[in-house]
C-alpha cells in the first residue's frame, strides 16, 4: 500500500538509479524492463571521469573535459579525490605524493584542495561529479535528473568515508536511498541468485567477489540462499588499486631517467607537470600490456628535450607488480578465514574493477581459487548495474532479492589507558546495535566525552578515530548517580548512529551527541546554499544565452518580413516594431546575468510588436497558396 | 502461543507476522531463542536456523520498508538488528551454550576462572609450540607444525563442544545425573582458550602465506 502512495502523489514515479562513484570514472544505471542498464544518452559513453577542472574565470568543468586538462594545467585539474574522502591531511601524505596538486586541511580536519584561491573539499568535488552523472541520467531517460540514488562505496570504507559520500550526495541534491558496498553490488549484477536457485546446493552458493579498482581493493565472501545475498566476510585496502600498478612503472621510468647518464635532473623529476606526464605514460603502457605481450613506456617532455622510449614485457611488468598483487591475496586469505571457509569451498568467483582486465591478475585469481573467474560483464560497469538492482528493490519493485551486508571494521571505544574496547566486531551483519552504560566522575557533571574508533588494532591511537563524541545535558546529580545509556547503531548503510538517554530520571531525548572532526551541519548548509546559488547562476546564464540567440533569430525574421510587407503595415504599428527591434539589438549585447529580467521583458515586448507583421505575412502566404503558387516561390 | 493482533495468525516470532507481513515494535528484552521463536535448546539444526533467519529478514529488513515512513523504518531497522544479533549468538555453539548456562543460573564467563591444572599445563605447551613456530626460519616446517597443532586443537575442541551440548541438554531436561553448571562453564572456558590459540594460528598462517 505504501508503495502506491508515491506513484499516486506524483504522476510519474521518480526513478531511483544506481550510481558507481568511482576513483577514476563514475557511472549511472537504472533497472528497466526486468534488467539493469547503463544510462547513456545518444552519443555519450555514459561514464563521467571523476575529475574537476577549474579554469580562469570560467565555470568549473567536470568529466572528460577536466581529465584532458590534467596534463596541460596540472595544478588546476583535481582527480582521484575519492582517495581523500573522509580523511585528514596526515592520512593522505602518500596519496598526495602521486598527484600533481596540493592539499591543506580546514578547521574541522577535512582535507581541502586549494585551487585558484578557493578551497574545495573532496565532498564538494564529488558532488560536482554526482550532479554531472545525474544530468547524464536525466538526459538518457528524457526526464528530470533523478533525485534519489543508491550510491556505492568500497566495502572497506569506514564510517567517515561513508559519511563524506553521503554529504557529497546531499550537496548534489541527491537523496541517498542507500549506500551499498561495491563488491556486494557486483554480485547482484551477475544474477547469481538464479544460478544458485537452479543448482539448489544444500547450504547455499558461496561467492567470492574480487574487486580491484583504480584506487581501492575489496574482497567479499557471500552466501546466496533463497534469493538472499548474505555477506559472510569482507576485507580490503582503501589504498591499493590500479594506481599502484601505474606507480611501479613510474618508478621504473624515474629510476632509469634519473639514474646513470641522467636525462632528467632530480629537480625536474619532482616537478608536478613532469610527474603527471610520466604517470600518464605509465598508465598507457599498463593498458598496452593488457592487450599485448609487451608495452612501450614512452615519456615525452619537449620542454626538457626528453624523448624516451622503453619496452616493457609482460614478464617484467608482472615481476615489478608482484608485491602489489600479493597484497590483494593477503586480503582474500583474511576474508576467507573470517568466513570460516577455505579457498576450495568457494563455488564462484566474480571479477570487478578495471584492474582485473590485467592478464596477470586473472591468472593469479584463477590459481588462488582453483577456478576460472566470471568475466562476462564489463568490469567497469558491473558495480553500477548491481546498484540499480538494489535501487529497484528499495523502490518496492521486487521482494525476490535481499542484500544482507556486514560492517568491514570493528567499532570500539577508547578506554582509560588508551586501549580499545570493541563494541561491534568486524564482519557483524548490519544493521546492528550495542548499548553501553556511562556515568559521571564529578558531582553535577553535565557532560561526558568519549572517543569512538574503528579498526582492529589494540590501541585506540592505532585505529581510526571517528571523532570524540560529546554527551551534554546530563541532569545535575552526585557523581556516579546518572546512568547514561549510549546506543551505538550501524544502520543498513553501515553508518554509525549514536543516541543516548539518561535512565535514572527517564529523560530520553534531552541528551545530545555531537561528533567532531567532520563536516558540521552548518558547513553543509553553507555549501548547499552556495551550490544552490551557483546552480541558479548557471541556470540564469544559460537562460540569458538562450534569450540572446532567440532575439537574433527574431530580428532576422522581422527584417526579412519587413522587406516584403512594410507597406502593408500602418505607420503606428511600424514605429512600435522599429522601436522594439532597436531595443532587441541593444539587449543582444547584455552580458550581465543580473539583467536577465530586463532582457526577458524586451523579448516579450518584441514578440507583441511583431504580431501584426506576422499576421500580414501569414495572410500573404495563405493568399499565395490559394492563387496556386508554390510556397517556395515567395 | 501468541497470535498476530492484525490477522490472528500464530506468530512464529514476536517481531513479525508471516501471515500479513506486519512488523511489531517490542519493548521488552527478548532472548535470542524468543526472537527466533524456538524453544531453548543446546542442539540446533544449522540449516533450519539459517532458513529461519532468511525468512525473518525478508519480513523485517529496512530495504522492504523504504516507503513506510520514518517510524516503521526505525522499527524495521531495530528488529533487523535484533535478529542479526540473535543469529550470531545462536549459530555459534559455544556462545549459545554459554548463554543457556547463564540463563539457568550458572556462573558467567568472568565469574568462573578456575581451570584444572592439567589443562593449564597443556595451554602452556601450545603457547610454547606457537612461539617456536613463529620464529622458525624454514617456512615449510613452520607450516606443517602449525597444521598439526591446528588439527589437534580442532579435535579437542569438537570433543569439548559435544560434551557441553550433551551436558546442557541434560540440565535443560532436568535429568537427575545432570552435571553441575560450573563444570560446563569450565569446559566452555577451555573452548575459549582453544579458540584464542586457533586465532593465533590463523594469523600465523596468514603471515606464512604472504
Amino acid at each position: 500500500m505504501a508503495f502506491i502512495e508515491l506513484n499516486v502523489l506524483n504522476n510519474e514515479p521518480t526513478p531511483v538509479v544506481g550510481i558507481d562513484l568511482g576513483t577514476t570514472n563514475s557511472l549511472v544505471a537504472r533497472y528497466v524492463d526486468g534488467r539493469p542498464i547503463i544510462l547513456k544518452p545518444p552519443g555519450h559513453p555514459g561514464s563521467v571521469p571523476s575529475a574537476v577542472y577549474f579554469s580562469e574565470g570560467e565555470e568549473p568543468r567536470v568529466g572528460n573535459d577536466a581529465r584532458n586538462h590534467a596534463i596541460a594545467d596540472p595544478g588546476n585539474a583535481i582527480f582521484s579525490f575519492k582517495r581523500f574522502m573522509g580523511r585528514g591531511l596526515s592520512e593522505v601524505t602518500s596519496d598526495l605524493s602521486s598527484v600533481p596538486f596540493d592539499a591543506t586541511e580546514n578547521e574541522h580536519g577535512v582535507v581541502t584542495f586549494d585551487v585558484r584561491g578557493t578551497k574545495y573539499t573532496p565532498q564538494e568535488l564529488s558532488a560536482r561529479v554526482l550532479r554531472q552523472v545525474a544530468a547524464v541520467a536525466g538526459e538518457a531517460i528524457g526526464s528530470h535528473a533523478p533525485l534519489s540514488a543508491v550510491i556505492t562505496v568500497p566495502a572497506y570504507f569506514d564510517d567517515a568515508q561513508r559519511a563524506a559520500t553521503r554529504d557529497a550526495a546531499r550537496l548534489a541534491g541527491i537523496e541517498v536511498a542507500r549506500i551499498i558496498n561495491e563488491p556486494t553490488a557486483a554480485s547482484l549484477a551477475y544474477g547469481l541468485d538464479q544460478k544458485a536457485a537452479n543448482e539448489g546446493k544444500e547450504g547455499g552458493h558461496t561467492i567470492a567477489v574480487y574487486d580491484f579498482g583504480g584506487g581501492t581493493f575489496d574482497v567479499s565472501i557471500l552466501l546466496i540462499e533463497d534469493g538472499v545475498f548474505r555477506v559472510l566476510a569482507t576485507n580490503g585496502d582503501t589504498h591499493l588499486g590500479g594506481d599502484d600498478l601505474d606507480r611501479v612503472l613510474v618508478e621504473l621510468a624515474l629510476k632509469e631517467l634519473t639514474g646513470k647518464d641522467p636525462l632528467l635532473s632530480a629537480e625536474d623529476a619532482a616537478d608536478a607537470t613532469v610527474r603527471q606526464a610520466i604517470r600518464l605514460a605509465a598508465e598507457k603502457c599498463k593498458i598496452e600490456l593488457t592487450n599485448n605481450p609487451a608495452g612501450e613506456l614512452h615519456v615525452q617532455l619537449p620542454e626538457l628535450d626528453v624523448h624516451w622510449r622503453r619496452q616493457v614485457t609482460r614478464e617484467e611488468f608482472e615481476h615489478l607488480a608482484k608485491d602489489v598483487l600479493m597484497r590483494t591475496l593477503t586480503c582474500c586469505r583474511s576474508a576467507i578465514s573470517d568466513a570460516d571457509l577455505v579457498a576450495s569451498d568457494i563455488d564462484e568467483v566474480v571479477l570487478v574493477g578495471g584492474s582485473t582486465r590485467i592478464p596477470a591478475v586473472r591468472t593469479l585469481v584463477e590459481s588462488f581459487f582453483g577456478q576460472k573467474p566470471h568475466t562476462e560483464l564489463n568490469p567497469d560497469e558491473v558495480v553500477a548495474l548491481g546498484a540499480s538492482i538494489q535501487a529497484h528493490v528499495l523502490a518496492g519493485g521486487t521482494r525476490d532479492i535481499l542484500l544482507m551486508d556486514v560492517t568491514p571494521l570493528s567499532l570500539g571505544m577508547e578506554t582509560m589507558g588508551g586501549a580499545t574496547s570493541k563494541v561491534i566486531l568486524r564482519n557483524s551483519p548490519i544493521p546492528c546495535q550495542h548499548t553501553e552504560g556511562f556515568t559521571t566522575y564529578a558531582d553535577n557533571q553535565s557532560g561526558i566525552e568519549f572517543n569512538i574508533v574503528q579498526g582492529e588494532r589494540e590501541l585506540a591511537k592505532d585505529c581510526r578515530s571517528l571523532g570524540r563524541f560529546k554527551l551534554t545535558g546530563i541532569p545535575a546529580m552526585p557523581a556516579g548517580m546518572p546512568k547514561v545509556a549510549v546506543r551505538f547503531a550501524l544502520d543498513a548503510n553501515g553508518m554509525l548512529i549514536v543516541t543516548a538517554k539518561e535512565e535514572t530520571t527517564g529523560n530520553v531525548s534531552e541528551i545530545t551527541v555531537e561528533p567532531m572532526n567532520s563536516l558540521s551541519d552548518e558547513d553543509l548548509e553553507g555549501m548547499l546554499m552556495e551550490s544552490f546559488e551557483n546552480a541558479k547562476e548557471d541556470f540564469d546564464a544559460s537562460r540569458l544565452a538562450g534569450l540572446i540567440t532567440e532575439l537574433g533569430t527574431m530580428l532576422q525574421a522581422s527584417e526579412r518580413g519587413l522587406l516584403n510587407a512594410e507597406d502593408k503595415l500602418d505607420p503606428e504599428t511600424l514605429d512600435e516594431l522599429e522601436e522594439a527591434m532597436q531595443a532587441a539589438r541593444r539587449a543582444r549585447d547584455v552580458k550581465d546575468v543580473a539583467r536577465l529580467k530586463e532582457v526577458e521583458a524586451v523579448r516579450d515586448a518584441f514578440e507583441l510588436a511583431t504580431l501584426p507583421l506576422a499576421a500580414v505575412l501569414m495572410d500573404a502566404v495563405a493568399k499565395t497558396a490559394l492563387s496556386g503558387k508554390s510556397l517556395d516561390d515567395i | 502461543m501468541v497470535v498476530c493482533t492484525h490477522c490472528n495468525e500464530v506468530l512464529a516470532s514476536p517481531l513479525a507476522c508471516g501471515g500479513c507481513e506486519s512488523i511489531f515494535e517490542v519493548s521488552s528484552e527478548l532472548s535470542p531463542f524468543e526472537i527466533f521463536g524456538i524453544p531453548i535448546s543446546a542442539r540446533l539444526d544449522r540449516s533450519s536456523l539459517r532458513k529461519k533467519l532468511l525468512k525473518l529478514q525478508r519480513l523485517l529488513h529496512p530495504d522492504f520498508h523504504g516507503a513506510a515512513g520514518v517510524i516503521m523504518q526505525g522499527i524495521a531497522e531495530h528488529n533487523t538488528a535484533e535478529v542479526n544479533a540473535a543469529f550470531e549468538l545462536l549459530r555459534d555453539e559455544a556462545r549459545r551454550t554459554s548463554w543457556i548456562v547463564e540463563s539457568l543460573g550458572g556462573p558467567s564467563e568472568s565469574s568462573e576462572r578456575q581451570m584444572p591444572q592439567i589443562f593449564l599445563m597443556e595451554v602452556m605447551e601450545w603457547n610454547e609450540t606457537l612461539e617456536e613456530l613463529k620464529n622458525l626460519e624454514d617456512k615449510a616446517v613452520a607450516q606443517s607444525g602449525v597444521t598439526d597443532l591446528k588439527a589437534e586443537l580442532n579435535v579437542q575442541r569438537a570433543e569439548l563442544i559435544e560434551n557441553t551440548l550433551d551436558n546442557v541438554e541434560s540440565n535443560l531436561k532436568q535429568e537427575g545425573n545432570a552435571p553441575p553448571l560450573t563444570e560446563i562453564r569450565r569446559e566452555l572456558n577451555a573452548v575459549r582458550y582453544i579458540d584464542r590459540a586457533l586465532s593465533e594460528i590463523a594469523s600465523i598462517e596468514l603471515s606464512l602465506a604472504s
